[in-house]
């Protein structure tokens, strides 16, 4: 058994962690000094993550009151936290701590990507825990901005609140800031039938006999998701920056599934790019940036792909005639 | 009387020196005659024909049918060819490839040493090339036979993969080859896989879970959605 830190200890004692697995884990002892935990009423609720020298920390928004932000550190000391910016796409907020004294504690790194199986360490607010990179680059929508995004999927070991739980990888880098779990149809099946369908790449919503999941953890593991890795990077860069604000590209239009191969567009926002292109209701976009468009998903993967200030080239079907249309996407701010 | 007329008739017994009357005579004359005949009957061997037995068994119980050796064998014929069939069925033989290879991607490791050390793909068999017009012939092709062993898939779901590993791989250790001896018959074009059923997508609403306290998260096939960038 490895030997406990003085600050982990000194963390078990005043957290309870979830899982003393996951507390002895080595990659704790990275992690710890650079997580705060957000109170409120003295318990956790919610976890932040360093991101730099001067204090600035990493959390997810729904886990802050509407009083002041008071976050504890793993050595006891409490800090107090004002909120700085917000990314309202990814709701993660940036907070600082005024009276932060540089040099203390070692900021977290994004990490690039992570790997489907690496084992993880969730903090979440009622402790560590085990959890797994069980997802990468998964295709989903984000209500009520209907805007498509790609998620990593988390399992973690743990049943309890997550707040915007950080996970890290055994380096100590921040993979996944959890903020949405899976809500199976009936209750306790959901990671089951996630689980198999992972397993048969087949992911329709079948009937499938209850099983354990893989060479992974105990019962009660909680499916959970979060922006991709990229996503990240792009929130915490955005935050560091001197504006603190977030450019998500977009390009300002909504489409569907149509009645043949395609993706039929469906709403066109007056003044973002796609209407400046010349994109219109009813087009069926058939190829974009030279790749054949068979279906929604299909352009929501070049979509996807894209950044800011780069160059969409759409062909569209109207009236029957195929026209060339040139977009530059744009940022997500224009929205706000 | 007739017992003795019919020993005179076969020689057993001498006629009597008082000779027969016409009545007589004309019975034991037909018995020879009779004798002539059945000396002609193949079964019948000549050195049986003057005893008394074979006398008395073709005369009074009818002559009867020869059994010929081992008739019954015909009756066992049917089910020693039924046999034979069953034994060429169940006998072992080579296994047909797999139609279709899944699950994992499967690395021949010695062939990619090979072709790091070479520095070039390894060469691929020869294509018969199903597209060149053969000479005028009045021959029909022959149908490919088909290997009943052969398991073809017949739905997306037996393509086992990982999402998480990226899309299903489909390895083949040779470019397939298209001609009238492997293409599989029509009957089995539903063999044909063509693409795996895509994982649904994620839809995250704007709505916490009671038990974790964060937002609810759903997965939704994606034909029905309307969502944009």
């Amino acid at each position: 058994m490895l030997s406990l830190s003085p600050v982990f200890s000194l963390a078990l004692a005043l957290l309870g962690p979830q899982s003393q697995a996951a507390a002895e884990n080595p990659g704790w002892g990275t992690v710890a000094p650079s997580v705060a935990f957000l109170l409120a009423g003295g318990t956790p609720v919610g976890v932040a993550a360093l991101l730099d020298d001067k204090g600035h920390f990493l959390a997810f928004q729904p886990n802050l009151g509407d009083g002041p932000i008071v976050g504890r550190l793993a050595t006891g000391e409490t800090v107090m936290l004002s909120l700085v910016a917000t990314d309202p796409q990814t709701q993660l907020v940036l907070l600082l701590a005024p009276a932060w004294s540089p040099g203390q504690r070692p900021p977290v790194q994004v990490a690039p990507r992570a790997v489907v199986g690496d084992r993880l360490l969730a903090v979440t607010p009622g402790g560590p825990a085990f959890g797994q990179f069980a997802g990468d680059e998964r295709l989903g929508i984000v209500r009520p901005s209907l805007r498509y995004a790609l998620f990593s999927e988390v399992r973690i070991e743990a049943t309890g609140p997550l707040g915007g739980a950080m996970v890290f990888d055994r380096q100590g880098r921040l993979v996944a800031v959890l903020g949405a779990t899976l809500t199976p149809e009936t209750p306790g099946e959901g990671h089951e039938r996630l689980a198999q369908t992972q397993r048969l790449g087949n992911a329709a919503p079948v009937a499938v006999p209850k099983r354990s999941v893989p060479d992974y953890g105990p019962q009660g593991m909680t499916v959970a998701y979060s922006f991709s890795p990229k996503v990240l990077a792009r929130v915490v860069d955005g935050f560091l920056s001197p504006t603190r604000s977030v450019q998500h590209p977009t390009v300002g239009f909504l489409f569907r599934a149509a009645d043949r191969p395609g993706a039929l567009v469906e709403v066109v926002r007056p003044g973002l790019p796609a209407a400046v292109a010349g994109v219109l209701t009813g087009d069926l976009v058939v190829k974009a940036n030279g790749k054949d468009v068979r279906s929604p998903r299909d352009l929501a993967q070049v979509l996807l792909a894209l950044d800011v200030g780069d160059k969409l080239s759409l062909i569209v079907v109207r009236d029957g005639e195929e026209r060339t249309l040139e977009v530059t996407v744009g940022a997500q701010s224009l929205l706000d | 009387m007739s017992d003795r007329l019919y020993r005179i008739a076969f020689d057993d017994e001498p006629e009597p020196t008082s000779g027969l009357n016409a009545a007589e005579a004309q019975e034991v004359e037909a018995l020879r005659q009779l004798k002539g005949d059945l000396a002609h009957l193949r079964e019948t061997p000549d050195c049986q024909l003057s005893t008394a037995h074979l006398r008395n068994a073709i005369l009074h119980r009818s002559i009867r049918p020869s059994q010929r050796p081992l008739t019954w064998l015909w009756a066992a014929v049917p089910a020693l060819a039924c046999v034979a069939g069953l034994a060429i069925v169940m006998a072992p033989r080579p296994e047909t490839p797999e139609g279709l290879v899944a699950a994992e991607v499967v690395r021949s490791a010695p062939l990619e040493r090979v072709a790091q050390a070479t520095d070039r793909p390894a060469d691929p068999p020869p294509v018969t090339t199903a597209t060149q017009t053969p000479a005028v012939t009045t021959v029909a092709p022959e149908r490919p036979r088909v290997q009943r062993r052969t398991r073809f898939v017949r739905s997306a779901g037996e393509l086992v993969a990982s999402r998480t590993d990226g899309p299903p791989v489909i390895a083949l250790t040779a470019p397939a080859l298209r001609s009238e001896a492997t293409e599989a018959p029509a009957a089995y074009a539903d063999a044909v896989v063509t693409e795996p059923e895509p994982e649904p997508v994620i839809v995250v609403y704007d709505a916490n879970d009671q038990r974790t306290g964060v937002q609810i998260a759903t997965e939704r096939p994606d034909a029905q959605l309307v969502a944009g960038f």
